[in-house]
């Protein structure tokens, strides 16, 4: 006989709770008492234990199994200078079943009645067995190391229970800024997943797309907007106005520029921001292929004038302004098969097009070398024939290489030539399926990017082109409208909650790093636990993996213990991690 | 969504417009070079879709050029046949049909078109809330063969959505 599951119990946030399942079956891949008790919840002591570092945000999931009744208030107590949000998950309809993604911040002194407000406005669906929450705990920075107890009060169904969290915070703090890149990518207006309205050029559009930009931020990630379209087209407000032709061609009016980008990049539109209020790290520029210069003179003495006098214009620009943080991407996003312009320029498909990449590289590195304090770096996304380009000159010409996930895996040593030179690698690749027993395709990317030693990573499509009703499986899908809830700004989701224990993950292994004084000792905890020993581990040299363009987002099918291995060895990587930063 | 109201002076002009622009493309565009853009005429997008860059460019650029012809507002793209459809081969502006895949039906217009005759029609541009009027001309090869068509297009609500999104 399966046991009996408890009103209320907890979980990991890695673990996708079953909302319509039997009780016995909440995760088939658990064992059928996880509800009793699991790696973080003594369902009998009705204890949960977490760990983490100051600066970490801890968190885990509250189920109350529908014969509790609804969540009528939630508070901690005893915590101190501990913080506490609770967020309610919503379920979407993903393959014909609904599954929990998004989530809806309550305000913990009225939960039961916003809890009753969200599920009123929620997608309905018949069959609902339980509700989860998930619940976040801050650590604040100099909180002391050691063992800390709290109670967190949940009053469901007219009844109070009482949990105790046992938290051990680690003898280590984590930075405020991301150790890695974690690059959220989207293209063109930030209200593209399921906004109604918004979509001009206005003070509301520009407050709600700043929501994204500090979500990102909230969860150590980077918003990162494409300001053009496959013909050239430029959103309203993304560029500064131009005026002339050839040789008079010039920036006529920076307002517009000025005003949609200055807050992100003096830092301003991450004020009160967890993740820091610094410059947004990398921004795309508006620059391509029909802009600043017409693509009518490609070929003549014009179009170089247009395209080396604003992009001068624009260095210069920046340097007064003090913009001298943020990395400005020349990136051409066009490929052959979008018909607008001849060459594939990025995701390259044949060796004959990489020559339209290093002509623009040089032209625009050409531009701006009168302001050197002025980062403008050349972008490719690279992907079929990643291996060969980097070994021609585009491996000099190019700072910042995004390359398929599948494409890198193959390539160790392209990476690291890359690397030797002074040039960032970010993998891409989707955000990680909705439906799947539990998040690990998520939280291995910070993984992935430092077994690889590269600079980050990207999930190609951070918004997606859903909406409520058709989020797909969620591989480019990581925020959600929130003004179904009445909010202005996005909604997390529980994939890009992910994302951030898997960058505070990366905390860890880059501070074990920094304070032994190279990867080996990091290289020891993950060989033991995740089972993945050195650099070479986490590429899939010679395993002739799918090959990586725009039509194949690849999830690698790699036997390497990275991507086979259990979710119990992440955990275990993660205490061990922190026990020898502890040591080191 | 209510469809706008479309003034009688506005769809005759934009009509005048579009019909000088596209007897323009259809004399200038070189219709033996847009005829070799596809390097494999069978292939028409995904990843092994390929154009011979000179030609492409040399396309382009006319098709560029000729909006400058004329001012207020107007689109240009180029179709060639693909099967029983149209294929969009050489874009400047965004269109109603989609650029990838950019095969579709063939409309009566465009079929006058390919049989060598200049013919008007209306489309509408649901998502953009856009009425368009559209001239469809032949693209002919030094042969007199006709070897595509060139679509000028124009919103008849230029005052409130215009299509050519290109002027910076």
């Amino acid at each position: 006989m399966p046991p009996r599951i408890p009103p209320l119990w907890c979980a990991d946030t890695l673990v996708a709770v079953d909302i319509c399942a039997a009780p016995e079956a909440v995760n088939p891949s658990e064992p059928a008492d996880f509800a009793l008790r699991n790696d973080l919840w003594d369902g009998p002591a009705g204890t949960v234990r977490l760990a983490g570092a100051a600066g970490e945000i801890v968190d885990f999931q509250l189920v109350l199994e529908k014969r509790t009744g609804q969540l009528e208030a939630v508070r901690l107590e005893g915590g101190g200078d501990l913080s506490l949000a609770v967020l309610q998950h919503i379920a979407v309809p993903v393959d014909g079943s609904f599954l929990d993604d998004p989530v809806v911040p309550l305000d913990p002194a009225r939960a039961g009645e916003a809890s009753t407000e969200i599920s009123r406005k929620a997608p309905r669906f018949p069959g609902r067995r339980r509700q989860c929450f998930l619940v976040e705990i801050a650590i604040p920075r100099g909180t002391k190391p050691g063992p800390r107890e709290a109670f967190l009060i949940v009053r469901a169904g007219g009844e109070e229970m009482r949990l105790k969290i046992a938290l051990k915070v680690h003898g280590f703090e984590l930075p405020e800024r991301a150790t890695c890149v974690a690059d959220l990518n989207c293209y063109s207006r930030a209200t593209g997943a399921g906004y109604q309205g918004g979509q001009e050029e206005s003070e509301r559009y520009r407050a709600i797309e700043r929501e994204h930009f500090r979500m990102a931020r909230e969860h150590l990630g980077l918003f990162h907007l494409l300001p053009y379209g496959h013909s050239g087209r430029i959103e309203d407000g993304y560029a500064p106005k131009l005026a002339g032709r050839g040789r008079s061609r010039k920036v006529a009016d920076w307002a517009p520029f000025d005003t949609h980008w200055g807050g992100y990049l003096d830092g301003s539109a991450f004020r009160g921001c967890r993740g820091g209020e610094h410059p947004v790290e990398y921004l795309y520029l508006p620059v391509n292929l029909n802009w600043p210069a017409y693509f009518e003179n490609f070929g003549s003495p014009g179009y170089e004038a247009e395209f080396r006098n604003v992009l001068g214009e624009m260095a210069r620009h920046f340097a007064e302004r003090g913009w001298k943080q943020t990395r400005f991407e020349v990136f051409f996003n066009h490929k052959t098969r979008w018909k607008y312009f001849p060459w594939d320029m990025d995701e390259i498909r044949f060796d004959r097009d990489n020559y339209a990449t290093a002509l623009f590289a040089r032209m625009a590195t050409d531009a701006v070398k009168t302001t050197p304090q002025v980062k403008f770096i050349n972008r490719i996304d690279s992907s079929w024939i990643f291996n060969k380009s980097a070994r021609t000159e585009l491996g000099d010409l190019i700072q910042l290489w995004v390359v398929n996930r599948s494409s890198q895996s193959e390539a160790p040593d392209e990476s690291a030539e890359l690397r030797r030179k002074g040039q960032a690698i970010w993998p891409y690749g989707g955000a990680g399926p909705i439906p799947a027993p539990n998040r690990l395709d998520c939280l291995r990317w910070p993984w992935l990017a430092w077994g690889r030693e590269v600079d980050g990573f990207v999930w190609w499509n951070a918004l997606g082109w859903g909406n409520w009703e058709a989020v797909g499986r969620g591989n480019d899908h990581c925020m959600y409208a929130g003004a179904r809830f009445g909010l202005s700004g996005p909604l997390a989701s529980l994939r890009l909650k992910t994302l951030r224990r898997g960058m505070q993950d990366h905390a860890y292994l880059t501070l074990l790093g920094r304070k032994a004084g190279s990867r080996a000792a990091a290289d020891a905890v993950v060989g033991r636990t995740i089972g993945s020993k050195d650099r070479e581990d986490w590429y899939q040299r010679g395993e002739g993996v799918e090959a990586g363009g725009a039509d194949i987002q690849t999830t690698s099918r790699t036997a390497k213990a990275w991507n086979t291995a259990p979710r119990s060895a992440w955990l275990a990587a993660r205490s061990e991690l922190a026990r020898a930063i502890e040591k080191a | 969504m209510r469809k706008p109201k479309i003034n009688a002076r506005v769809r005759r002009e934009t009509e005048e417009r579009l019909r000088r622009l596209a007897r323009a493309a259809s004399v200038l565009v070189d219709g033996d070079a847009f005829k070799a853009v596809p390097v494999d005429p069978a292939i028409n997008t995904g990843d092994d879709y390929r154009v011979d860059h000179e030609k492409f460019i040399a396309v382009k650029k006319t098709l560029m050029k000729i909006k400058r012809l004329e001012d207020g507002d107007a689109g240009i793209i180029t179709w060639r046949r693909f099967k029983d459809q149209a294929d969009i081969t050489v874009p400047v502006d965004s269109h109603p049909c989609a650029v990838r895949p950019g095969n579709h039906p063939i409309t009566p217009a465009m079929a006058e078109a390919f049989e060598g005759r200049t013919a008007v029609q209306e489309l509408d541009w649901p998502w953009r809330g856009c009425p368009i009027l559209s001239v469809c001309a032949p693209i002919r090869d030094s042969m007199d063969d006709v070897v595509g068509v060139v679509e000028v297009f124009a919103s008849l609500t230029p005052d409130r959505v215009t299509v050519d999104m290109l002027r910076y």
